[in-house]
């Protein structure tokens, strides 16, 4: 086999076929628009991109966890919201404080989600719905309902310290963020245990799984991860101000969803993740050069979710590989019917 | 009868409520009741459009408030072809948006989460897009308009219209076969399945309905506010799936029905109008919404979970 | 306590059980079974559902604890609490329902929930450990890093079993691992099977098809009503003996007599009523041959066959669930194209599948609601329910199939199973005229009062000139029931004979001959 061949099997087993043809359409579209609009390519597009990256990178990564277990964080965005609150009040003086308390509060409240979940053995939508409401109360008690100023200007100038020609001090965080996570996933077994869980629940609980375990964990780690974010942001903007935004919750799951994020689990790496929040990055940007309006934005990348959320349907893909898969198919129904 | 433990907290819960609003001045008036239906009748309207997603089985619609502000601007566009044409316009407008989302979900089995979620971007960015970002306002000459701001015997002729939708939604839901088949749906989909019955076509008249519904909220929005914006979604979303909630319907189909919900969307406009009286902070209000929405969860799993042998 | 790991030498018991009895309420599952394994060799385990296997499959593993009696491995008893002490005492279990986690790959499947393991994963070291097991498995072909879901059923049984192996199980036990297998894949477990026999390893094979136990094992032990009837070396049996050995010499025990027979058939309706005629043909991947039959207005059709012979399956596409099959009934000489399970209903057929849990009844909803939930449209004008004929209606369905228990308003989920089931069949038979009806297991999980009351239900519900085709794993139910019996094996049809003619022996022996094997005529007497 040539190694172009070797290459591509290896990328399509890893599920990396789809976040990186992602990548590459959008290169390509970023390409063919500075050509028609004649603005040139620069550093500061890249820049652009990866500061992108490190706004919502963290969001995206900690959605895309819970759906690989099967489940899905509502509460993610809200408490993206909280974690710069709780930062922005509490690392005045030493920002380093601050994001220990965001991630402390975050992985209590994200631990009783998943323990309300696995014990109760109900679904996350609801309860995160529940979580969601009660974090955006939260935020808007602690902030009084008004902007909060961070003032402490040697943070946020450290954070926008440039490192190398596209990077910033906040964007090379999450992406070392990202590179620990995916070390953790895939060398050692919580990554695949975590994809067994989401991919066939009874047969990963048959096999010796400690399930509940694991989805208080995952739980806790994406509202971690939230607030991470969120104190991350906060600091970054200088400040922080109670809204009900959805769209970090569209950008989180559209980016995972390119990344092969399968939305009933049991698929979708770390990488691949990374790869569909540059992808939606580099997409966000070329608006931006298009001087595209919110709206218009907003139409796209909900356009986008919805082209996702088809191509991904069971429905479709059914009728696709029923036929490919018949012999496999009409076994497990005879093993499932006869019995 | 026998109290179980779900029914037990629900009635402590009740009993701390009414102590609350008992000991508030101002809140048993009339003038109180009043503003609280006003306030409940947006929410729940829109709450039982949610009920009827939840009760297909379909978990919810976050797109159901978009749709509505959305209807509201294509009311307030139209008045000025009269009343009923600028209704009819907004109600189809519902129910198409909303129908074309329950054939994703209905025919291709798309995740409603994601698709609704796709489509509130998709609605909200078109109409900024359509009204080129300004507000749009009722016409000079209103025809009729008037009426909908009225008071009929005491009563707001919102509430009237609130307390209609949930009598007609409610009926819908048990007395027509589409209804009764739409629970059976949420029940068992395998089961309606192999019982022959029209699954995908029962998930796009469920989808359907909350949109006409949520054309209807989006109508007493531009009402009330004389005007029609985007913004006009502000925290309805949520307020509506929180409302269905409380109110017992479950997440997880098969049960419940349009009148929980709208009771559901009486409680929480009771306790905002209560804890606004009492002074207490927006925030705190969403928090306790929030909290309620987890505890009503956790009862009704529990309840569902007794009444099931193994 | 827990046997050290220690070598056994080829030959000695390695699990023994003594008298084991354990009871589900007032069923008695285990009245007083003994039995042993020895190392090295293949043991057969047989019996009818119901006859007890299950139960002592699972007292082995540790799933349930006997009323009485004592388990001992390698000579010394042990007591088991949970599943864990079953694996720690090396013994394994390969359940019907894989526990492969199909988006996992192979390497990922067999590290999966190994608490052993440490939290990194030492991917060369245990790599090799992972060919060991897989070469002992007979998957020593397999890429490690294929995805479990393209691998076939075989091998994923295999797979299964190289997991075991490398948490060092000794005596495997597996529960029907060739029930969807066809005759080349069955062939890869034997082989495997085999050389883990010779390699010292035990295996308790649970299993219907007689031929395969016949050909695999050593020997054999035959449960029968919760009692072991036979524990024998396979040489001294053929297939034959070891079927009446299973069945014993009980006969079909409600069966019509010949007069009802006559009556039956004088009581329906003549003339109009045409054969009908079905005809499936399936796709290639298929596993299931094509399909023809034809039958005469109020003839009742056994369809014949264990676990995984495409009998269910033939149902099921008969009412229009399955995708990939061509399905065309005629009906009073009209020919339909069934593509959906919406459309029979329309034209009088009707369906009932073998889960009334997962795929027929809704059981939040109430016991009316149940019964009248796929004839709204009868019982609508414009849309809109009429109450009056709908309790009615349910009413009428619920005396017809005399459900105890609950009101008519009251929840489906708190009846006992065989009170749902009657809900369930209630459901399809009643005024509606129907022309054929489909019934997968009719009688799943009801007592023997309740299945005599339903098979005169089915009776006269043919009575009226429908046409039935049921589907069935009892062969007493079978041959009680049916006027012509199908047979089949491997998803074709093996045999068609009318019911009078044959006996649960010669019926049980047609549905569990390889079809590959010779054919020879099976007469038993008695």
């Amino acid at each position: 086999m040539s190694s172009f061949a070797n290459a591509r099997e290896r990328i399509a087993s890893q599920g990396l076929l789809l976040p990186l043809g992602a990548i590459v359409l959008m290169l390509v579209a970023f390409v063919c628009l500075s050509e028609i609009t004649g603005r040139p390519i620069t550093t500061a597009n890249g820049y652009d991109v990866f500061q992108q990256v490190g706004t919502y990178g963290l969001v995206a990564l900690a959605i895309a966890l819970t759906m690989v277990a099967g489940e899905f964080d509502l509460s993610v965005p809200a408490m993206f919201g909280l974690g710069g609150t709780l930062a922005v009040l509490t690392g005045e003086s030493d920002p380093y404080v601050g994001v220990a308390v965001a991630v402390a509060a975050a992985l209590v409240f994200g631990a009783l989600q998943g323990g309300i979940v696995a014990r109760l053995r109900i679904s996350s939508v609801p309860v995160t719905l529940g979580g969601y409401l009660i974090l955006s109360g939260l935020t808007y008690i602690l902030t009084n309902s008004k902007s909060i100023p961070y003032d402490n200007f040697t943070a946020v100038q450290d954070l926008d310290t440039p490192v190398g020609m596209v990077l910033s001090v906040h964007s090379l965080i999450v992406l070392l963020v990202f590179a620990a996570i995916g070390v953790v996933a895939h060398f050692t077994k919580i990554g695949s245990s975590l994809r067994a869980i989401g991919g066939d629940r009874r047969a990963a609980r048959a096999s010796g799984v400690p399930v509940s375990k694991y989805l208080v964990a995952t739980l806790a780690f994406s509202s971690a991860l939230a607030a991470l974010a969120g104190a991350l942001q906060g600091y970054a903007l200088a400040g922080t101000s109670p809204n009900f935004a959805l769209s970090p919750l569209i950008f989180a799951v559209t980016a995972s969803v390119l990344g092969g994020v399968r939305l009933e689990g049991g698929r979708g790496t770390v990488l691949g993740v990374a790869a569909g929040v540059a992808a939606l990055s580099i997409l966000e940007e070329g608006l931006v050069v298009l001087n595209a309006s919110d709206s218009l934005s907003q139409m796209v990348t909900g356009a986008l979710l919805v082209v996702v959320a088809l191509i991904s349907a069971p429905g479709l893909r059914l009728r696709r590989t029923a036929r490919a898969r018949a012999g496999t198919a009409a076994a497990e129904a005879a093993l499932g019917a006869d019995k | 009868m026998k109290l179980s433990p779900a029914g037990f907290a629900v009635t402590l819960g009740l009993v701390g409520f009414c102590i609350l609003a008992l000991t508030t001045p101002g809140f048993i008036s009339s003038d109180g009741a009043r503003a609280i239906l006003l306030s409940a009748a947006v929410v729940g309207t829109l709450a039982v459009g949610q009920a009827i997603v939840m009760i297909s089985g379909n978990l919810f619609s976050l797109s159901l408030a978009s749709s509505a502000a959305a209807s509201g601007m294509a009311f307030m566009a139209s008045l000025r072809l009269g009343i009923e044409v600028a209704a009819a316009v907004a109600i189809a407008a519902g129910v198409l948006l909303n129908a074309a989302q329950g054939a994703a979900v209905g025919l291709w089995r798309a995740n409603p989460i994601i698709v609704t979620i796709a489509a509130a971007g998709l609605i909200e960015g078109a109409a900024i897009s359509l009204s080129h970002g300004k507000v749009l306002y009722a016409p000079r000459a209103e025809h009729g308009q008037d009426f909908l701001t009225s008071v009929v015997g005491g009563i707001p002729v919102a509430v009237i219209i609130f307390l209609a939708v949930t009598i007609c939604a409610q009926l819908y839901m048990r007395r027509t076969r589409t209804g009764r088949e739409i629970y059976l749906l949420g029940d068992s989909r395998e089961g309606a399945r192999a019982g022959g019955l029209a699954e995908a076509a029962l998930t796009v008249k469920a989808f359907s309905v909350a949109g006409a519904l949520a054309g209807v909220a989006g109508i007493l929005l531009a009402t009330e506010t004389q005007s029609a914006q985007v913004s006009l979604v502000g925290t309805n979303t949520y307020d509506a799936i929180a409302a269905a909630l409380i109110g017992g319907n479950a997440v997880f189909g098969g049960r419940g029905s349009p009148v929980r919900a709208a009771i559901g969307a009486v409680a929480i406009a009771a306790i905002t109008d209560l804890a606004l009286v009492r002074g207490y902070s927006t925030g705190l209000q969403i928090a306790v919404k929030g909290t309620l929405v987890v505890l009503a969860v956790v009862i009704v799993r529990l309840a569902d979970s007794s009444a099931k042998t193994a | 306590m827990i046997p050290e790991k220690g070598q056994a030498e080829l030959g000695d018991v390695v699990i023994r059980v003594d008298d084991i009895a354990k009871s589900f309420g007032s069923t008695e599952a285990l009245r007083g079974v003994s039995l042993t394994i020895k190392a090295g060799e293949i043991h057969g385990l047989c019996g009818q559902n119901g006859a007890g296997k299950s139960t002592l499959v699972k007292v082995l593993t540790g799933q349930v604890k006997p009323d009485r009696g004592i388990v001992s491995v390698d000579g010394r008893e042990v007591d088991f609490t949970t599943p864990k002490d079953a694996q720690l005492a090396r013994i394994g279990f390969v359940d019907q329902e894989l526990s492969i986690v199909p988006a996992l790959t192979v390497e990922e499947n067999l590290a999966l929930g190994d608490a052993r393991a440490s939290l990194f994963v030492k991917r060369r070291r245990r790599r090799k450990g992972f060919e060991k097991v897989l070469a002992r498995a007979g998957l020593g072909e397999i890429s490690m890093s294929t995805r479990a879901e393209y691998l076939s059923m075989a091998q994923r049984q295999l797979l299964e079993v190289a997991r075991l192996l490398d948490r060092d199980a000794r005596c495997l036990i597996l529960d029907e691992p060739t029930a969807s297998l066809s005759g080349g894949d069955s062939a890869v477990i034997f082989e495997a099977l085999r050389s883990l026999a010779v390699s010292g390893h035990s295996v308790l094979y649970v299993s219907h098809r007689l031929d395969e136990v016949i050909d695999l094992c050593d020997r054999v032990t035959v449960l029968r009503d919760g009692e072991q009837v036979a524990e024998r070396p396979v040489s001294a049996l053929t297939t034959v003996e070891l079927a009446r050995l299973i069945v014993g010499d009980s006969g079909a025990t409600d069966r019509e007599t010949s007069a009802a027979h006559e009556e039956r058939f004088d009581a329906m309706p003549t003339g109009g009523s045409r054969d009908v005629r079905i005809n499936l043909t399936y796709t290639n991947h298929s596993r299931l041959a094509d399909f023809s039959l034809n039958i005469s207005p109020g003839e009742i059709i056994g369809v014949a066959g264990q676990v995984g012979s495409g009998a269910s399956d033939t149902l099921r596409t008969l009412a229009g669930l399955n995708a990939s099959a061509s399905v065309s009934i005629e009906l009073d000489g009209r020919m339909h194209r069934i593509t959906n399970p919406r459309q029979g209903p329309r034209f009088g057929i009707f369906f009932l599948s073998n889960s009334r849990r997962d795929e027929g009844l809704f059981l939040s909803r109430s016991i009316s609601e149940n019964l009248t939930a796929t004839r709204l449209g009868a019982l609508s004008r414009i849309g809109v329910v009429i109450l009056s004929s709908l309790r009615r209606c349910a009413g009428e369905l619920a005396k017809t199939v005399s459900v105890t228990g609950g009101s008519s308003d009251g929840s489906v989920a708190e009846l006992s199973g065989g009170n749902q089931q009657k809900v369930f069949i209630g459901r399809n038979l009643g005024q509606v005229p129907s022309k054929l009806l489909i019934l997968d297991e009719p009688t799943r999980g009801v007592d023997v009062g309740g299945r005599a009351a339903i098979h005169d239900l089915i009776r006269s519900a043919s009575a009226q000139g429908t046409a039935v085709v049921f589907a069935s794993g009892d062969e007493d139910e079978v041959l009680s029931l049916a006027d012509r019996v199908v047979c089949m094996q491997d998803g074709a049809v093996t045999s068609t004979r009318s019911a009078a003619e044959m006996t649960s022996g010669e019926l049980l022996a047609a549905t569990t001959r390889r079809a590959d094997n010779p054919q020879e005529d099976v007469i038993i007497d008695g």
